[in-house]
């Protein structure tokens, strides 16, 4: 009898065995080799070299490093809070209206999520173009969206959240069920406006579809690497005033110096690990300093 | 039991399948390969067409060696094809048997001991060659390549505002009378510039002066001395000095506002290479045909005369461990050498033919382009016998990036003093690198 309920509980380990093999293969061991690797010098061929923290000590010491590191911090915070701001308010707009106008909006503002990034970088280089951009046709001005360093970072923010109102605006709108009618109806005949509606009921209510957009928006913003790269320098290394961290690892890819490539993607690794444990913390914290009220 | 059984057969199977519809497809090609003619591996720059053209030009005029030939192409974008080599070697899976790389990056798989010498092969043909295309493919005195394009320096410029202004690109012979030539210009045509660096400089517009003006980035111990070198200083201070004179246009290459300046004539002159030559300006400024010219470059931060060059050139080179390296070296002699197949690459593709031959049988390969008002032959021969390569090894290709890099910051200001600026390049270039010569 015991013997049989042993044999059941392997059952799902081996319909769980095919997925494993192929995980283990393409995911884990990927992971450790370039955890490995990037305490060797390699570039692809011949024999791996151990250098030790050579590759972490190379990065840290790279006087790029710092500004690259700043630039990313600056595109996750500028970005932020038009995107929620934007997103949300579509989401709201969109929750409140007609069927016959959510089913237009939706697929418009999901839009720019579909477009391949690169896509989206080169047509942004033309709205954004000095002399020949819409934008500066349109207002008649010779503004230098991708040229003068005052407005190179933000012509980056501003496509990144054009691209991320889309899919924040589908996850809120999603949030947006949870809250119920009734909730809203009993506050309404309270004589709780709209704005007090939305900032005591609503966003309390989707409090952790907020905490998930946080975090999946960080993680992704932190290894940010198309728009800087494609928009302001059409594929050629960006210059300095707008690279991510990401690029670090790609010039180093690049160039075949593998070991500090892996190096780098374990610093983003860390970095992305470090943004998120803050924001648990944080949303926890508040959470828990709720309940215990 | 039974059901366990079923359950870890089923499992089992999955993965099996899996893994067979993974390597089935090599399998074919290998067991296909044994059949048909020889299969060479060709990796090459630019779009799969390139190469294919390549194939049907030759399919035309060497019908017989062609039966004996398989080409399969693979391509890469200019940035990305030293890395797919790379990502070749390192899996041992379809590594080509020839490969399309810049001088530049040509040394980094040289020093690496996978290039196959051909100096034997490549000295039995020199008299056929033109003399800068047969250096080319030296490396340490040893052939490793054979050229595909020898990329020398060209200055374009617009004559008919240079004639309207009465300047004469004779009388433009350094940085001073360049800057000077472009204010002159600016006094009837506010707008116009006589270069342009933008935001994201190109990569190639350092290399173009440096490797004619004696610059090295290391000494002959591979010990980074780009603070010191006087040809490297030289050309960091020019490049400032030209920017802050007002003659440099904001915009970067490869840009939509690019080509725009050459229409609107925002650019009225452009310090290039031969390659700049590829119909880029008939195509963005169709109505300015024959307003054009070509000229060897003044004698920017020293570069005399011209000298110097876009990272050497093309080349090709045949990886060692090719099992077809005869048939592949066979294969380049015909497309390199023979004057039928240079016309006809020339006439389908704009390649510059690299053998004698080809201009002998056919002078017309000479003849006037009508967008230009002189004849572009006679400067690119002459900018030929004065080509000459920045000294490079294993790590060229890291090194202009980051030299490029810190140029970039000193243009845009980040630093007081070009020697401060140096100085950081090769702090920079120490701790990236270290040794310039290590592998």
């Amino acid at each position: 009898m015991i013997r049989m309920q042993r044999d059941e509980k392997m059952i799902p380990y081996l319909f769980l065995f095919p997925y494993l093999f192929f995980f283990v293969i393409f995911f884990i061991y990927p992971i450790g080799f370039s955890f490995w690797l990037s305490f060797h010098k390699f570039r692809g061929y011949g024999e791996p070299v151990f250098v030790g923290l050579k590759n972490f000590y190379r990065l840290f010491s790279y006087s790029k490093f710092w500004v690259t590191v700043g630039n990313t911090f600056f595109y996750v915070i500028a970005h932020w809070l038009p995107t929620i701001v934007i997103s949300f308010s579509l989401a709201l707009a969109v929750h409140e209206s007609a069927k016959a106008v959510q089913r237009i909006a939706k697929p418009l503002i999901f839009l720019p999520q579909v477009i391949a990034t690169v896509s989206s970088a080169m047509i942004f280089r033309i709205i954004f173009a000095k002399n020949s951009g819409v934008i500066n046709n349109l207002l008649g001005t010779q503004i230098g969206f991708l040229s003068d360093p005052d407005w190179m970072r933000w012509s980056v923010v501003i496509m990144m959240v054009w691209r991320a109102v889309g899919w924040f605006f589908v996850i809120f709108l999603a949030g947006l069920t949870l809250v119920s009618k009734d909730v809203e109806e009993a506050a309404k005949i309270d004589g709780a406006g709209f704005f007090r509606r939305t900032f005591r009921i609503t966003i309390p209510i989707m409090k952790n579809i907020f905490m998930f957009t946080f975090i999946m928006e960080a993680k992704s913003t932190l290894m940010v690497f198309v728009e800087p790269n494609i928009l302001i320098s059409g594929g050629m290394s960006a210059p300095l005033r707008v690279k991510p961290i990401a690029s670090i690892l790609v010039d180093n890819v690049r160039n075949g110096y593998f070991g500090q490539a892996s190096a780098a993607g374990w610093l983003l690794f860390l970095l992305v690990f470090l943004v998120t444990i803050i924001q648990f913390t944080l949303f926890r914290g508040k959470s828990e300093r709720g309940t215990n009220k | 039991m039974k059901k366990k059984l079923i359950c870890f057969v089923v499992a089992t199977l999955m993965v099996a399948t899996a893994s067979l519809f993974a390597t089935g497809q090599s399998e074919e090609t290998s067991e296909s390969g044994n059949k048909e003619p020889t299969k060479i591996i060709w990796l090459k720059k630019g779009g799969l067409g390139s190469t294919k053209e390549r194939i049907k030009i030759l399919n035309e005029t060497f019908p017989e060696l062609m039966t004996r030939v398989e080409i399969l192409p693979q391509s890469g974008d200019p940035h990305s094809i030293a890395n797919n080599l790379r990502l070749a070697l390192a899996s041992g899976t379809e590594v080509p048997d020839v490969i399309q790389l810049s001088k530049v990056q040509l040394i980094e798989f040289v020093k690496a001991g996978v290039v196959l010498d051909i100096t034997d092969k490549l000295k039995a043909i020199e008299d056929l060659l033109l003399p800068s295309a047969y250096d080319l493919g030296f490396i340490d005195g040893r052939a490793y390549g054979i050229a595909n394009q020898v990329k020398t320096k060209i200055w374009y410029y617009r004559k008919d505002i240079f004639d309207e202004m009465g300047l004469d690109v004779k009388d433009i012979k350094n940085t001073d009378d360049f800057i000077a030539a472009g204010l002159k210009i600016q006094t009837k045509y506010p707008k116009a510039n006589m270069w342009n660096f933008g935001p994201s400089i190109a990569h190639y517009n350092l290399h173009l002066i440096t490797s004619g003006n004696g610059a090295r980035y290391y000494d002959k111990n591979g010990e980074y001395i780009v603070a010191s070198d006087p040809g490297t200083r030289q050309a960091f201070v020019d490049m400032k000095k030209m920017q802050d004179a007002g003659i440099i246009a904001d915009v970067s290459d490869w840009t939509p506002d690019w080509e725009q300046a050459f229409m609107n004539g925002e650019i009225v002159s452009t310090l290039q290479a031969s390659w700049f030559n590829n119909g880029y300006l008939s195509k963005w400024a169709p109505e300015q045909a024959g307003k054009w010219a070509v000229a060897l470059w003044p004698n920017i931060a020293g570069a005399a005369g011209g000298a110097g060059s876009a990272q050497g050139g093309e080349v090709y080179a045949i990886m060692k461990d090719s099992k077809v390296a005869d048939l592949a070296w066979e294969v380049l002699v015909a497309l390199e050498t023979d004057p039928d197949t240079a016309y006809k690459l020339s006439a389908a593709r704009g390649v510059d033919p690299i053998n004698h031959a080809a201009y002998e049988k056919y002078p017309e390969l000479l003849g006037h382009d009508p967008f230009y008002e002189n004849n572009y032959w006679e400067v690119y021969f002459e900018a030929l016998k004065v080509h000459k390569e920045l000294p490079s090894d294993a790590n060229g290709a890291k090194e202009h990036i980051i030299m490029n890099e810190f140029l970039q910051e000193w243009l845009f200001g980040s630093y007081d003093t070009v020697d401060e600026c140096l100085a950081a390049a090769e702090a920079e270039l120490k701790n990236q690198i270290g040794n310039a010569l290590e592998f």
